[in-house]
């Protein structure tokens, strides 16, 4: 009876250090929403193409989100992500026209691209820090797919070096490759592996503030 | 006369591929430039962020072979012309 006892114990506190009930240090408890936007700082996407004949480097400024985020049930973790096509840059307009048109992401048709979440797994929490991955539906070309990315969430509690924007203050890192294919993005032909990589590399460090 | 503006026609197609090979043998032509700024952001960690900032830099596809070509292109005819020229005379 006693060694059933501490077994139980012993699962007890396992399951309770596992990333799965970690919680962000000094956060209380209880879902928040979170607004990504350029409050805090300018929020963008930086991608890369690199093919043999062109590396191409780009930025998706103006990315905007709403989350809800429980800092002690980080798999419990909903929200969306957005940027507009049209504000895609690559320093060349009329490489930005074309990556805009309807070889390529199709903006008048397919105006943002979108991720939404639909589920979280938690891998690590550490002090103000928590890497999870987020699973869930990316949209780009009009095109869905389901994808898991790495993320760094990282919070900082409201007070004195926050009160230039209210709330809690919430930073996402992240970094994954996004196939050209999976998406249906085609470009113009013999261009895509040559001039234009077949995945291209995204990274993306974004501030959001909750709010009430 | 059409012997030399031949020969600058093949100068400046030269002065062009020379640029293009200077300012980073671009594939396309950069109007902007992306410049990286490293610095530590509200939560104390090392950012590195992104500008743009306004810097032309030719291209090969869009820049080198149009013009460097239409230059050669000038240069040959204006060669082809003045050899006519000077066996008709």
């Amino acid at each position: 009876m006693r060694t059933l006892k501490l077994l139980s114990a012993l699962v007890a506190l396992s399951l309770l250090a596992s990333p799965a009930f970690a919680q962000i240090a000094g956060v209380p408890a209880g879902a928040r929403k979170v607004k990504l936007n350029d409050q805090i700082r300018a929020n963008q996407i930086d991608w890369t193409s690199a093919a043999p004949m062109e590396k191409i480097k780009g930025t998706a400024p103006g990315v905007k989100g709403d989350l809800s985020i429980d800092p002690a049930k980080l798999e419990a973790m909903t929200g969306k992500f957005w940027f507009a096509v049209m504000d895609m840059k690559t320093g060349n307009t009329t490489r930005d026209r074309h990556l805009q048109g309807s070889e390529w992401l199709n903006a008048e048709k397919n105006p943002n691209i979108t991720f939404e979440i639909a589920s979280v797994a938690v891998r690590k929490v550490d002090g103000d820090k928590a890497s999870v991955d987020a699973t869930g539906s990316m949209e780009v070309n009009g095109v869905k797919k389901r994808i898991t990315v790495p993320v760094t969430l990282s919070w900082k509690v409201a007070g004195e070096q926050t009160s230039r924007v209210a709330g809690d203050w919430v930073k996402i890192d992240t970094k994954f490759d996004l196939k050209l294919a999976d998406y249906k993005i085609a470009g113009k032909a013999g261009v895509v592996g040559s001039k234009v990589g077949e995945s291209i590399a995204i990274s993306a460090t974004l501030y959001g503030h909750t709010v009430q | 006369m059409k012997a030399k503006l031949a020969l600058v026609a093949f100068a400046l197609a030269g002065a062009l591929v020379a640029t293009w090979a200077f300012t980073g043998m671009h594939a396309a032509t950069q109007f902007e430039q992306q410049v990286e700024i490293t610095e530590k952001d509200e939560f104390g960690d090392t950012v590195t962020r992104k500008e743009w900032r306004a810097g032309f830099q030719l291209g090969l596809m869009d820049g080198v072979l149009g013009g460097g070509g239409g230059l050669i292109g000038v240069g040959i005819v204006l060669l082809f012309l003045d050899r006519r020229a000077k066996r008709a005379a």
